[in-house]
């Protein structure tokens, strides 16, 4: 109990959200001051200290939180009688629920907002508690495809993959025939999967965009490129005989020191090449598939151009509780600013004498001009 | 006619509702302040009147490019101060930092590129919608409660502990409008992007102005900070919001389509 007393400090909780805040707004200007372990141990802290929190507030529910305020009156003598059923009347105008004890007439409202409070506080350690896990559970892999390829989903096919993950459920499925086009200035992706486990084929189109459910993960496209395979002649000797990845303006050295220079034209398959040899250009055209390009006793063959496609697949068990417990914090939130827990007692004597007290758990002018205008409609 | 002309219309009358304003504040002449509500009150049909010919330039709602994002911002700013004057009473020295920071920042954003915004693939999505809107609403929230913290600073009249009452409300629901905001904004990049967060700057700034917020709330609630101390944490705590808009795509790259306007 004595832990949870420390770790429930108020002043610690002010501290953690000021440095938390520091750390991101300093980090969000420069990378360099932006540590993952601050960050991580700063919201392992302040889920501890949130947890404590709430308890320790879910145990002083029942107690007597809140400001007192109290003011008193006197009833004319012609309103003395009537003035309970009045003080009913108004309480309720006022969206109270009202009950009488006695002299005293009472009446709650928005009692449920302490609550709300309380349940986003547990809701945020619950959506600090699934972001932690999300980190251990999460599996990301990537794969690179040759359109056309065969290929089977297993770990050796990723170009980066964890161990253990995915657990096992890389022997169910495999893929074929893959499919990369552009439309509108957006890479697309296609991919037959068969399933080994239950059976069945599925086709799945994707883009970096609008991923594709797949195993209970999603599939997403990465990048794709292009990968013209060439042939480079001079004489009868042959320079170059490969499958070459373009990215952007690339140059690819060949024996004998020269240097052949691909650069995309469009987005189709035509390519700008320049050969150099001893700083001087040898052969340069635009060269396409099946085309060849000739000079100086040199020639250029392009027989093909391969597609590839990069893709992710994402498994994250720990999404939808993570996810739940954000939504959970933004509607008890929500519900928490739009309620205004309070209640107001009216005590009336046989004297006339009134006397209006009222408890609110956020100090509050405006719930004092309300007891104020609750006295004024009785006294007046 | 372009969505410019009402701009800067707009612009102009911010500016001059401000000063009436402030000239109201400073000689204590209410007559001044019901000229600048009603200058404010045109400004903002002025300004609606824009964005909506700005909406038909584009053929989306315009909401994507930096300029787009700040005129909608400072149009439910002053709107907002309006609609508060019209239901708490008018703050002449509230109007005045309401209508002078929307003059300042809107007049920032018209020197940014204002043509038509263009959708990509990721914008496209009903996400930006809700992201938007509740950013506004966070932001026209902190932005009215700033100005009501200035207020108190510079003259604590009588009602002041009301002003300040409601200067606390209007941050506790900008910071429920900003929860809403990060949590949609995730959703929709994950939709997008394919991840929930990746530490982007704006992301970061955008978590770091919610804590700074709740500290507030928290240093409200536990510590009782009130008066002057509050006031100056509300008036304090907007220029970090601002930051986040346009000082951050400075000196980080972003992947919020937005910021590349100031790149």
């Amino acid at each position: 109990m004595r832990v949870i007393e420390a770790a429930a400090s108020k002043r610690l909780a002010v501290v953690l959200i000021a440095a938390l805040a520091a750390a991101c707004l300093l980090g969000g200007v420069s990378d360099t001051l932006f540590s993952p372990w601050v960050m991580a141990a700063l919201l392992a802290a302040l889920a501890i200290n949130t947890a404590a929190c709430t308890t320790r507030m879910m145990r002083s529910t029942r107690g007597n939180g809140g400001a007192d305020l109290a003011m008193e009156g006197t009833l004319p003598p012609d309103k003395a009688g009537s003035a309970r059923e009045r003080a009913r009347e108004l309480l309720r105008a006022l969206g109270y629920r009202v009950r009488t004890i006695g002299p005293v007439v009472e009446g709650r409202r928005g009692v449920s907002a302490r609550w709300m409070l309380i349940l986003f506080h547990a809701a945020l350690v619950a959506l600090l508690a699934g972001v932690g896990a999300e980190v251990l559970v999460r599996s990301e892999r990537v794969l690179i495809l040759a359109p056309g390829a065969f290929f089977e989903d297993r770990p050796e096919s990723y170009a980066h993959a964890r161990d253990g993950a995915f657990g096992g459920t890389y022997a169910r499925f495999y893929g074929r025939a893959v499919r990369v086009w552009r439309k509108d200035g957006v890479d697309w992706c296609e991919l037959r999967v068969v399933h080994r486990g239950r059976g069945g084929k599925e086709r799945l189109r994707f883009s970096r965009s609008a991923p594709a459910r797949l195993l209970g993960g999603t599939v997403r496209l990465r990048q794709t490129g292009r990968a013209p395979v060439l042939v480079l002649r001079k004489g009868d000797r042959i320079l170059l005989d490969a499958c070459v990845n373009v990215f952007g303006r690339d140059e690819v050295p060949l024996a004998g020191g020269g240097k052949l220079q691909l650069v995309p034209e469009a987005d189709d398959d035509t390519f700008t090449a320049m050969l150099a040899e001893e700083g001087r250009t040898v052969l340069s055209g635009s060269v396409r598939p099946g085309a060849r390009l000739e000079g100086g006793g040199t020639s250029l063959e392009m027989p093909e151009v391969r597609r590839w496609a990069e893709i992710a697949l994402v498994e994250d068990p720990a999404l939808e509780p993570v996810l739940v417990s954000a939504a959970l914090c933004v509607v008890s939130l929500a519900a928490y600013a739009l309620m205004h827990g309070r209640s107001m007692a009216i005590w009336i004597g046989p004297d006339g004498a009134v006397r209006v007290s009222g408890r609110t758990h956020r100090f509050n002018p405006l719930f004092q001009e309300e007891m104020a205008g609750v006295l004024e409609g009785l006294v007046s | 006619m372009t969505s410019l002309t009402p701009a800067y219309g707009a612009l102009t009358l911010y500016l001059v509702a401000g000063t009436l304003w402030l000239v109201s504040a400073a000689r204590r002449k209410p007559p001044l302040a019901t000229a600048a509500r009603a200058l404010a009150g045109v400004g903002v049909v002025i300004h609606a009147v824009s964005v909506a010919l700005q909406w038909i330039a584009d053929g989306h709602i315009p909401l994507v490019s930096l300029y787009e994002l700040v005129s909608a911002g400072t149009l439910a700013c002053v709107a907002g101060y309006r609609v508060f004057a019209w239901m708490h009473g008018d703050i002449p020295e509230a109007g005045a930092s309401v209508a002078f920071a929307s003059f300042v920042v809107m007049g920032l954003a018209l020197q940014t590129p204002t043509e038509p915004s263009a959708m990509n693939e990721a914008l496209k999505s009903y996400w930006l919608i809700v992201h938007v809107i509740f950013a506004l609403a966070a932001y026209g929230g902190y932005t009215i409660a700033a100005a009501l913290g200035t207020a108190y600073l510079v003259r604590a009249r009588q009602g002041a502990d009301r002003q300040e009452a409601l200067a606390h409300r209007l941050i506790l629901l900008g910071f429920v409008a900003h929860a809403v905001m990060v949590l949609s904004g995730a959703i929709w990049a994950h939709r997008a992007w394919g991840r929930y967060w990746a530490w982007d700057p704006i992301e970061i700034w955008s978590l770091g102005t919610w804590l700074v917020y709740a500290l507030y709330l928290h240093l409200w609630s536990v510590h009782g900070w009130r008066g002057r101390r509050a006031a100056w944490f509300a008036a304090l705590a907007l220029p970090l919001i601002v930051a986040c808009y346009w000082a951050v795509p400075l000196f980080s790259k972003s992947i919020h389509a937005y910021s590349k306007g100031l790149r």
